[in-house]
């Protein structure tokens, strides 16, 4: 049994790790294989109004700078043992290490994901039991209609709304940004003030747009549950309500580790909007300030890195789970 | 008998109403020519006009019509929609049925394959190949597809699985059938179910993914796209200090979200919700 789970882990981390080697491949042919040459950031698009023009001479002294004139498979080695150092290069617009502006950035975001996860997650499975619970009544109906609404909002045009309506018109909140800048804090508690006065939207908005997805999962799995003889078994022997719920709250949460993991890819593009709709300073407003600048080392750090914490928060998830189900992995 | 069932499904209160709201966006997007009092890239009236009877949502900050951006926006958004789907669909279906039919080793490898794909955040990776990329709709197009397909192919190869054990389909092939004729006759008609689910899961993804990459800057500039009109809406410092907001920013967020809703009410339809 146990040497069974540790073979699991094991395997399942060799395929997270071929994942990774092939994000990596993916990113090193990106800009080799793309129209315009790999020196297209330094000279611009040839269809610009005033175009780099470079000679020759230089062409090639800057090809050589970069290691651009070696074979394919040395310049991979180069790469990989750079990318092992997580030595990602220059930002093109900041010159300074591509790793230091990541690493500022990354707290921020996972402070706005991680709390619009557990908003979700925890709204998600109470309002999923309860509408699974009283099926077909008001609650469930009302839930039924709001949610698929819910999900239908693009993520950037709730983020305008919800700044429009609680921040301009009602001033609760402040416009953008992660901390008022240039403040002089009194202590601990104005600074934690601060900063979730500025994260209650991004996280509320963030939250909104992963909620439909648990609470639909949750709702499905209590219904399947309560047709379960466990459930007329737990009634006849007449116990309370609220006891017979914690069971089929304990056995409807089970797939939602899994389905939490499997989302990640996609709320890091959720994140991607909110925080620019919101100018929070998090790895999506990065990888969307990279982009408009045409930075393009930041770009592909950024990728590597988003890719990394995605892969490494599903490799915890089957790990967690292979605990929480015995089942998980055994086929 | 299955196409009967289906309808009857579409004939509750949910499937009703999306099939109302696609029909609504559909018919808008061929008559678009008809209904658009201007061209949409037209910009030869004043900006920033309040709605009046020449501009029924008034101009935005160029001076292009409002209403008639919004009307030929429906055409990108259904376009999209239409080729990622049709594309998602037979790439998706093709992969998953040979897949699920070999079996075996080849099955192995391609499904740890497709899991691969489906791992990688696509966001970021579609940002770094815009960024590469001439934003084009075709570009758009291209990639969306390319990181759609392994979602279909996962749930068809499922489906072929099961039914390649099933007894109708072992009875064909006993009795002679060669193996292209048991995939046509006895498999892929009962994968109709899951490929009308693909077409309509993946119209969401594109519906949602071409505006939010408009609304990033990233869109064709030569289509009229709702999350471009919401992009410049908000990046207009004035917006939500007069009442521009109202008809510049409000119709295309609706848009979107009324086009997605009808998609999500008929898929929720087709799974049987009332």
């Amino acid at each position: 049994m146990d040497r069974k789970r540790l073979w699991h882990i094991f395997s399942r981390g060799l395929e997270y790790s071929i994942t990774f080697f092939l994000i990596l491949i993916i990113n090193f042919f990106i800009p080799r294989t793309m129209p315009g040459g790999p020196l297209l950031s330094i000279t611009g698009s040839q269809n610009a109004d005033l175009p780099v023009v470079l000679d020759e001479e230089t062409k090639y002294e800057l090809m050589e700078y970069y290691h651009l004139n070696d074979p394919l498979h040395i310049q991979f080695m180069q790469y990989m043992a750079d990318a092992a150092q997580l030595d990602f290069g220059y930002s093109i617009t900041h010159n300074i290490p591509v790793l230091d502006i990541i690493l500022g950035r990354l707290p921020w975001t996972i402070l706005l994901m991680g709390s619009a996860l557990v908003f979700s997650t925890f709204f998600g499975i109470a309002l999923g039991i309860e509408s699974g619970w009283n099926r077909g009544r008001k609650l469930d109906h009302a839930l039924l209609m709001i949610m698929p609404v819910l999900r239908s909002i693009p993520p950037f045009f709730l983020g305008a709304l919800m700044i429009f309506v609680f921040s301009y018109r009602m001033g609760w909140f402040p416009l953008s940004g992660a901390l008022t800048p240039y403040i002089d804090y009194t202590g601990m508690a104005d600074q934690v003030r601060d900063i979730f006065s500025h994260l209650a939207l991004p996280m509320l908005c963030l939250a909104a747009f992963e909620m439909p997805g648990t609470y639909l999962l949750v709702r499905n799995v209590c219904v399947q549950q309560m047709e379960k003889p466990y459930v007329l078994m737990a009634t006849a022997r007449g116990l309370k309500e609220r006891n017979i719920k914690k069971h089929v709250l304990i056995n409807s949460t089970v797939p939602v580790v899994n389905q939490i993991a499997a989302m990640l890819g996609f709320l890091v593009g959720g994140a991607v909007f909110i925080e620019t709709v919101f100018s929070y300073p998090g790895m999506g407003m990065l990888v969307y300030n990279s982009f408009i600048e045409r930075d393009y080392p930041v770009l592909q750090g950024a990728f590597i890195f988003m890719s990394l914490c995605v892969l490494a928060c599903n490799y915890a998830a089957d790990i967690a789970c292979s605990y929480i189900d015995g089942r998980a992995g055994q086929e | 008998m299955k196409e009967r069932a289906l309808l009857q499904r579409m004939r509750s209160p949910k499937g009703t109403a999306g099939l109302i709201i696609l029909s609504f966006f559909t018919t808008i997007a061929f008559a678009a020519p008809v209904l658009a009092p201007y061209y949409p890239s037209d910009v030869s009236s004043s900006p920033l006009l309040a709605p009046d009877r020449d501009h029924p949502l008034g101009t935005d900050d160029v001076g292009r019509d409002i209403f008639s951006n919004l009307i030929y926006g429906s055409r990108t958004s259904l376009t999209v929609a239409l080729v990622v789907s049709l594309g998602v669909l037979v790439i998706g279906t093709l992969a998953g049925v040979f897949s699920g039919y070999i079996g075996g080793k080849i099955d192995r490898v391609m499904m740890r394959g497709v899991d691969i794909f489906l791992m990688i955040p696509d966001l970021p990776l579609i940002l770094i190949l815009a960024a590469y990329l001439r934003p084009s709709i075709w570009n758009i197009i291209f990639i969306l597809t390319v990181m759609g397909w392994p979602v279909g192919a996962r749930i068809t190869r499922a489906q072929t699985r099961t039914l390649r054990v099933s007894g109708h389909v072992n009875f064909a092939r006993v009795s002679g059938a060669s193996n292209w004729c048991v995939i046509k006759r006895h498999i892929i008609p009962d994968l109709y179910p899951i490929m009308t689910t693909t077409i309509v899961m993946q119209s969401i993804r594109a519906i949602l993914s071409e505006s939010g990459l408009a609304f990033l800057g990233l869109g064709d500039p030569s289509y009229p796209s709702w999350g471009t009109m919401i992009k410049y809406a908000i990046s207009y410092p004035l917006v939500f200090f007069s009442n521009a907001w109202m008809w510049w920013l409000l119709p295309a967020g609706i848009c979107i979200t009324m086009l997605v809703l009808g998609f999500v009410f008929v898929g929720q339809a087709m799974e049987g919700d009332k």
